[in-house]
């Protein structure tokens, strides 16, 4: 988070831009934080919003406490050069265009996921019960 | 059991399939009219106004919650999500089964409807849509009856007079979450009116 890596460096993040379209929606562990909570990513497609409302009812419903799942949306960090490349690389099949423009578009906007992962750790934080479950949805 | 009635947005089939399934709509006949427009409408409105996410319907005479998801992503990012955060979770497959209603919807009805009403031709819409009902009503009926005899199986586990059934309908033979079943017609449910069950 202390600096900014270079697009090459981006593409080398395992899993990036290699999610295939029947993977969208499948939660793909990526590891764990410095506090023990369980980092997962998830590819809602078109209905992030909804699905993401739906899944935690769906979770509370089940008995998961409020504290113990937290959905962060990374979409809002995407900028129209990442939104290009990714759809020529997995919707067009063009990888070697639209891999390199994702990864430069993600750079462009690499402070604000930092600030986005920041929010995320200061929510996390001040949250009254420390989480105990099995894992953290982010 | 939790039973996750989805389909695209708030679709009036997602309405009706719960709506069977915890009694409100009769499953053995398309109720008729103002009636039934009422209904739909009402409960429409009623769910537009509620937050986005999961809608508890009810509660079944078997004890089972009856839930609607109107949403806006493909059915098979919805089976895979819930199924992805349940297994995260710990919560087991058999304690919730997801079922697609959007294939059971009758195309005219779903689109026309739609157009007719953006455009602002609003009893057209509805004559569309109940025209639509008149055609799909028995499938999603037939439907919510599947549903309900999976459910049973699922309780019952491996009965032996439940084989047969088994074997000739693969849809009950399906994982469970797994809800792409059959579209096809099938013959109206019996005469045990809101609480038919299939014929088992």
């Amino acid at each position: 988070m202390g600096r900014r890596p270079d697009p090459e460096e981006i593409r080398r993040v395992p899993n990036f831009d290699k999610l295939k379209n029947r993977e969208i929606g499948t939660p793909i562990y990526v590891g764990p934080d410095e506090d023990g909570n369980r980092v997962y990513i998830i590819g809602l497609a078109t209905g992030k919003k909804i699905m993401a409302a739906a899944l935690r009812d769906f979770l509370l419903s089940c008995g998961v406490r409020e504290g113990d799942v937290y959905f962060a949306d990374a979409l809002p960090g995407a900028n129209v050069l990442t939104r290009i490349g990714g759809f020529l690389s997995r919707q067009a099949g063009l990888v070697r265009i639209g891999r390199p423009l994702c990864a430069i578009g993600i750079w462009q906007k690499y402070p604000q996921f930092v600030e986005l992962v920041r929010r995320v750790k200061v929510d996390l934080g001040s949250r009254p019960s420390v989480p105990t479950g099995p894992g953290e949805v982010h | 059991m939790r039973v996750i009635y989805h389909s695209y947005w708030w679709s009036p089939a997602l309405l009706v399939a719960a709506g069977i399934h915890l009694g409100y709509l009769p499953a053995n006949r398309k109720p008729h009219g103002a009636d039934f427009t009422r209904l739909v409408t009402e409960l429409s409105q009623r769910l537009k106004a509620e937050a986005a996410g999961l809608h508890f319907g009810g509660t079944d005479g078997e004890g089972d919650d009856i839930y609607i998801l109107g949403r806006n992503a493909g059915a098979p990012v919805v089976e895979r999500a819930f199924h992805g955060v349940a297994a995260i979770f710990g919560v087991h497959p058999g304690e919730f089964l997801l079922v697609d209603v959007e294939p059971y919807e009758e195309r005219w009805g779903k689109w026309g409807g739609s157009l007719l009403r953006a455009a602002g031709f609003v009893s057209a819409s509805w004559w569309l849509r109940n025209r639509g009902f008149s055609r799909s009503y028995r499938r999603i009926a037939r439907l919510v009856a599947d549903v309900r005899g999976r459910i049973a199986i699922q309780k019952e586990g491996s009965r032996e007079d439940l084989l047969p059934l088994l074997r000739e309908r693969p849809y009950f033979g399906g994982r469970l979450g797994d809800s792409r079943g059959n579209p096809a017609d099938g013959p109206p449910p019996g005469p045990g009116g809101d609480q038919a069950r299939p014929k088992l």
